[in-house]
């Protein structure tokens, strides 16, 4: 058989019939100082070392920044609720909503500094619905915003853990308001118009609250919690809920409908230290 | 001395039945490297790799009586090459067809002289020098070496055929054909 035949061959071949020059002993020479020779000991590459140790410093730097931010929180939010809230045209159906001082803009620091001291100003409404031509800023459903000196008085608070492993904090004022203070979860920005779908199936809120019946709002809770708020909401840092929205920009000439899905909500993002604003 | 009683010795790292070991083993397996490897000085540093790593991880080696040595080194040689040939980058090979070439015959080589046979296998290129020897010499399959060199049983088919076409010539040319 070929194949045996060249294995067999080649096989039975030594070193000497091959013509190979082979200097045995000075390879065992060789080999011996091999095997002699101690095993050096791998040093780990510096790049790798330096990039382990900023992995390292990254991780703790972010934790640490979570515990702070996270334990700043329910002190920021508590100092941005609103005092009351007002009505200007209780002729329409829409007046029916809360106060909702929708034109606090932040001010610069306020972008950087969550754990300090909330430095947002309030800002003339007036004076921005004249400069973005509104002539009738009351058929936005809301009204001019006041200077919040003090919180409202609180009656009792209510604190509870969440499933989900976040706090919430309840507060009830004396006028009967209830204020819901940031959860110990970070959850992205939600618009209300999004909220406000997702409430279509939820109960309809207690008659004389005040609310509209169609256009949802986050505070007006009397009797009832947050109307939007089921498994969604109870997870969310709400930074503010009533206390903030851009001037919009769209003009007289636009539908009552469409100015209405500029009203949002903001939230504190985790690790940003930015509040956005929708 | 006794083959397991050197082995015994070379898992407590004497060097005396290392040396004896070498000395059984060291000519065939250099031309075990040499049938992988063409230039002598290369096959004889790979062939010092084997047996260094044989008396250090010979712990892994369990002695099934006369004739266990052999093969368990020829497989430690034979990685040695493969991976040699891998760095050197001579075992890229072209992805062909299965069908390719299959019908030729085995070499036949007749009265060839062994020491010729290996000279005309060193003169074949890598690539059909190595499935060759793992095919025709070594007994692998042509699935088990399209896993050795990770290519297709195709490629492997196929240089295979080659290998034995271009062979079959130079033996011819040689005049040693029957």
């Amino acid at each position: 058989m070929p194949q045996q035949d060249i294995k067999t061959k080649l096989d039975e071949l030594d070193t000497l019939s091959a013509g190979v020059v082979f200097e045995r002993e000075e390879a065992w020479d060789k080999l011996q100082e091999r095997l002699d020779r101690k095993p050096e000991r791998k040093m780990l590459p510096w790049y790798r070392l330096v990039a382990a140790a900023a992995l390292l410093l990254l991780l703790a730097g972010g934790w640490l920044r979570y515990r702070k931010q996270s334990a700043a929180m329910p002190e920021i939010a508590q100092k941005m609720l609103p005092k009351q809230q007002n009505q200007t045209n209780p002729g329409t159906a829409a007046m029916a909503l809360p106060a909702m001082p929708t034109d606090i803009a932040p001010s610069a620091p306020y972008e950087s500094a969550p754990n300090k001291q909330d430095d947002r100003r309030l800002v003339n409404t007036q004076a921005l619905a004249e400069k973005s031509g509104i002539t009738n800023p009351g058929t936005r459903h809301t009204t001019f915003p006041q200077e919040v000196d003090t919180l409202p008085a609180i009656h009792r608070t209510i604190q509870r853990k969440e499933p989900t492993g976040g706090y919430e904090l309840a507060m009830v004022t004396n006028e009967r308001k209830t204020y819901y203070l940031p959860a110990q979860r970070v959850m992205p920005v939600v618009h209300i118009n999004d909220l406000e779908q997702e409430d279509n199936d939820s109960a309809e809120p207690a008659a004389g609250t005040g609310r509209n019946k169609e256009k949802k709002w986050i505070i007006d809770l009397e009797p009832a919690p947050l109307n939007f708020g089921t498994a969604s909401i109870r997870n969310m840092k709400i930074v503010h809920v009533n206390a903030l929205m851009e001037p919009a920009p769209y003009t007289n000439d636009e539908p009552v409908e469409r100015q209405q899905h500029f009203i949002s909500i903001s939230f504190l993002a985790p690790f940003s230290n930015k509040l956005y604003n929708r | 001395m006794k083959e397991q009683k050197a082995i015994e010795g070379c898992r407590k790292q004497d060097r005396i039945s290392q040396k004896y070991v070498y000395d059984l083993y060291a000519d065939a397996m250099l031309l075990v490297c040499m049938r992988y490897v063409k230039p002598l000085p290369d096959a004889e540093e790979l062939m010092l790799n084997g047996f260094y790593n044989f008396f250090k991880n010979i712990d892994r080696f369990i002695y099934n009586g006369d004739g266990s040595v052999r093969p368990w080194l020829r497989k430690i040689m034979l990685n040695e090459c493969l991976m040699h040939l891998r760095k050197t980058g001579e075992l890229k090979l072209k992805p062909e067809a299965a069908g390719e070439g299959e019908s030729v015959d085995p070499v036949v080589t007749g009265d060839m002289q062994a020491a010729e046979l290996l000279k005309l296998i060193s003169r074949l290129p890598p690539g059909y020098r190595t499935v060759f020897n793992l095919y025709e010499v070594e007994g692998y399959s042509h699935k088990e070496i399209a896993n050795l060199l990770n290519i297709s049983e195709g490629t492997s088919k196929s240089q295979l055929s080659k290998a034995r076409s271009q062979l079959q010539v130079m033996v011819k040319r040689q005049g040693w054909y029957n």
